[in-house]
């Protein structure tokens, strides 16, 4: 019983410091007013790099989780897990970021390829090949997410 | 293709349903299908079907947002907010069970305007008048239409029995317009679908001279003439005023039509011809400053659009017309216009050119009561042009100054943003201050109506705020305010 109370003080204190520590930790200002400085500029190549590794890792829950929440919030993860997975992406490469207000550009290079995959009678496939392209970035309220966008349309799901 | 059939046809079934979960997981799955097809490069008629089943079904966020948007309109919209010069502000609108409720600002007393209606209520007009509140809506029983009224007295204690202006008679539509004066004279005036001759909508008036406790009969305002959808209002100085877009039964050519009454309403003046003018496709109350008598309108001349100005100096009699040079040419979305008692004039708009992607907010102010105008002023102070400012209200003080509020999507998510000027629209703020924390909410101003009104020393802004980032988690309707005192916002 003696060497209990050493270990349940040991717990407090350390659930005291873990308390402290958490409330100390100051809450991440919005950077919504900031028109594009380098703190800014760095976070969204943070992001999309983050991005593209999750794609290029097959990890969609992490992708999905990076796209703008006005997408998030009529498409359900798993509507979306359905979507992914055909396209395969082997490589990137950011070679621009620019920041302008709260839309961010990302170019970047990529190399993707398609397995063969069966449409009703046609087949289609692509070999690993490269592509360069930007797409655009949008800071809400606490972080740069990637805006969904179909370009073949020009519409996204946030409208601004 | 016969898939992409399948699915398109699914995705309208859903439209109509408004399904917009299951919506979206369709326009998934043809994302799939079409990020396949263009990687690989395929056919491009394909390609092209392709395209234009996506305008197809991306019509259905945004027909569905619109769609969505009715739903959650049930909730609050219309929803309009008013004030009187003594400081008392109130605001109108719907419960989500479409309960019409009206609401003092100040003491929070709220009543229920359309307890025990048989049926769907919608539209609305509000009216304050010292410790009078005055309300009307459509009541739809299949397919009659009643048009209500309700008078709150004494400040929110005494609430009047309902009463029907109309049981079918004029087939009331929604936009209805209510004003009074001091001296008891209420005047309740809308448009109906009752085909009167050749006329498919017609503008009819009712009037009361006790403070809203018995009506005369509906009278037509717009015999001769066809078509007339726009009601408009005013009373001032014991005279009531109504401008009307109408047609010409003759030649069929769009003219603005004048109406008066000098006796609250029991009797109307001849119709008299302002102009022909073009189409008009939005309009604006008219209003008073000193003697001269305002209305202005946004109308296109040949495809080219503009907003079009009218005054007079005598009662109606005589017209003086002409343009807001600068906004020739504009695509208008929506204006609102504000003045003080020394003749300045303050137009807010929000509109793009040719070849620009999002909409700006701007200001047009005249100095000489509507004689001349300044020129046309971009308000928003924001460096970059990826995102819209849009729906503008604005309200001046008797003391030379002006507040514009918009919605504004700098931060992606829409918020409240504010401009102020403190000379009589001269000089604006180097910087926009927004009224909330900027890209936390999704927040909106009313369209179609001012939801900006100044009172007591205060301006209030009344808004819906959505619940998250989709039409469909709901909203709340959020009141704002603010003063310009000791020279700066607060």
């Amino acid at each position: 019983m003696k060497k209990l109370f050493p270990c349940i003080g040991l717990c407090l204190v350390l659930l005291f410091v873990t308390a402290c520590a958490t409330s100390g930790i100051p809450a991440k200002s919005s950077l919504s007013d900031d028109l594009g400085s380098p703190e800014k500029t760095a976070l969204l190549r943070e992001r999309a790099d983050n991005f593209w590794s999750a794609l290029s890792n097959e990890e969609y829950e992490k992708v999905y989780y990076l796209y703008d929440p006005f997408f998030r919030s009529v498409t359900d993860i798993n509507s979306y897990y359905g979507t992914m997975g055909k396209v395969k992406y082997h490589n990137f490469n950011i070679t621009d970021v620019k920041v302008e207000g709260n839309v961010g550009f990302i170019t970047i290079d990529v190399v993707y390829s398609l397995p063969k995959v069966k449409m009703r009678i046609q087949e289609f496939e692509v070999p690993p090949t490269e592509g360069a392209f930007t797409e655009k970035w949008l800071y809400i309220y606490d972080n740069w997410y990637k805006e969904f966008y179909i370009h073949m349309i020009e519409m996204g799901t946030a409208e601004y | 293709m016969e898939a992409l059939h399948s699915l398109h046809r699914k995705l309208l079934i859903l439209q109509v349903e408004r399904d917009t979960k299951k919506m979206v997981m369709y326009l998934v799955s043809l994302a799939r299908i079409s990020m396949t097809i263009l990687v690989t490069g395929e056919d491009r008629m394909i390609r092209n079907v392709l395209i234009l089943f996506f305008l197809c079904v991306f019509a259905v966020p945004a027909l569905g947002g619109e769609t969505l948007i009715s739903e959650s309109m049930l909730r609050f919209e219309p929803f309009q907010i008013r004030s009187d010069n003594k400081g008392n502000v109130w605001a109108a609108y719907y419960d989500i069970g479409g309960g019409l409720r009206v609401r003092n600002i100040k003491s929070g007393k709220e009543l229920l305007m359309n307890e025990g209606g048989e049926k769907f209520s919608k539209g609305l007009a509000l009216n304050v008048q010292g410790d009078h509140v005055f309300v009307s809506w459509v009541e739809k029983i299949d397919s009659r239409k009643l048009l209500r009224f309700r008078a709150i007295h004494d400040g929110g204690e005494t609430l009047s029995e309902p009463l029907i202006l109309d049981d079918n008679a004029t087939e009331a539509l929604t936009r209805i317009k209510i004003q009074s004066t001091p001296g008891g004279d209420v005047i309740v005036l809308w448009y109906g679908e009752k085909v009167v001759g050749k006329s498919r909508w017609n503008v009819w008036a009712s009037s009361s001279h006790d403070d809203g406790k018995t009506f005369s009969s509906p009278v037509m305002l717009t015999e001769g003439y066809l078509h007339s959808i726009y009601p408009t209002l005013l009373v001032e100085g014991g005279q009531a005023y109504t401008f009307l877009y109408s047609q010409r039964e003759g030649d069929r050519k769009h003219v603005m039509i004048f109406r008066k009454t000098g006796d609250g309403g029991r009797t109307w003046s001849n119709i008299s011809e302002i102009k022909e003018i073009g189409v008009v496709t939005l309009f604006v109350e008219p209003f008073k400053v000193g003697s001269r008598l305002h209305v202005f309108w946004f109308t296109s001349y040949e495809d080219v659009r503009v907003i079009e100005t009218a005054y007079s100096d005598d009662e109606g009699d005589t017209w003086t017309t002409g343009f807001i040079e600068d906004t020739r040419g504009l695509d208008l979305g929506l204006f609102d216009v504000a003045h003080d008692t020394k003749g300045h004039i303050y137009l807010a708009l929000s509109g793009k050119r040719e070849g620009e992607k999002k909409a700006r907010v701007y200001t047009v102010v005249s100095a000489d009561n509507g004689t001349t105008w300044g020129p046309l002023t971009n308000l928003r102070n924001y460096p970059y042009d990826h995102t819209k400012a849009v729906s503008p209200s604005v309200a001046a003080t008797p003391e030379g100054a002006v507040a514009v509020v918009w919605v504004d999507y700098r931060n992606i998510r829409s918020n409240i943003y504010m401009q102020y000027s403190t000379d009589s629209g001269r000089t604006w703020q180097n910087k926009d201050m927004p009224l909330e924390e900027p890209g936390r909410f999704n927040t909106r101003l009313r369209l179609l109506d001012h939801s900006l009104t100044f009172s007591g020393g205060h301006f209030y802004v009344l808004a819906s705020r959505l619940h998250g980032d989709s039409e469909a988690g709901g909203s709340s309707l959020i009141f704002l305010d603010f003063n310009l005192q000791n020279g700066g916002a607060q």
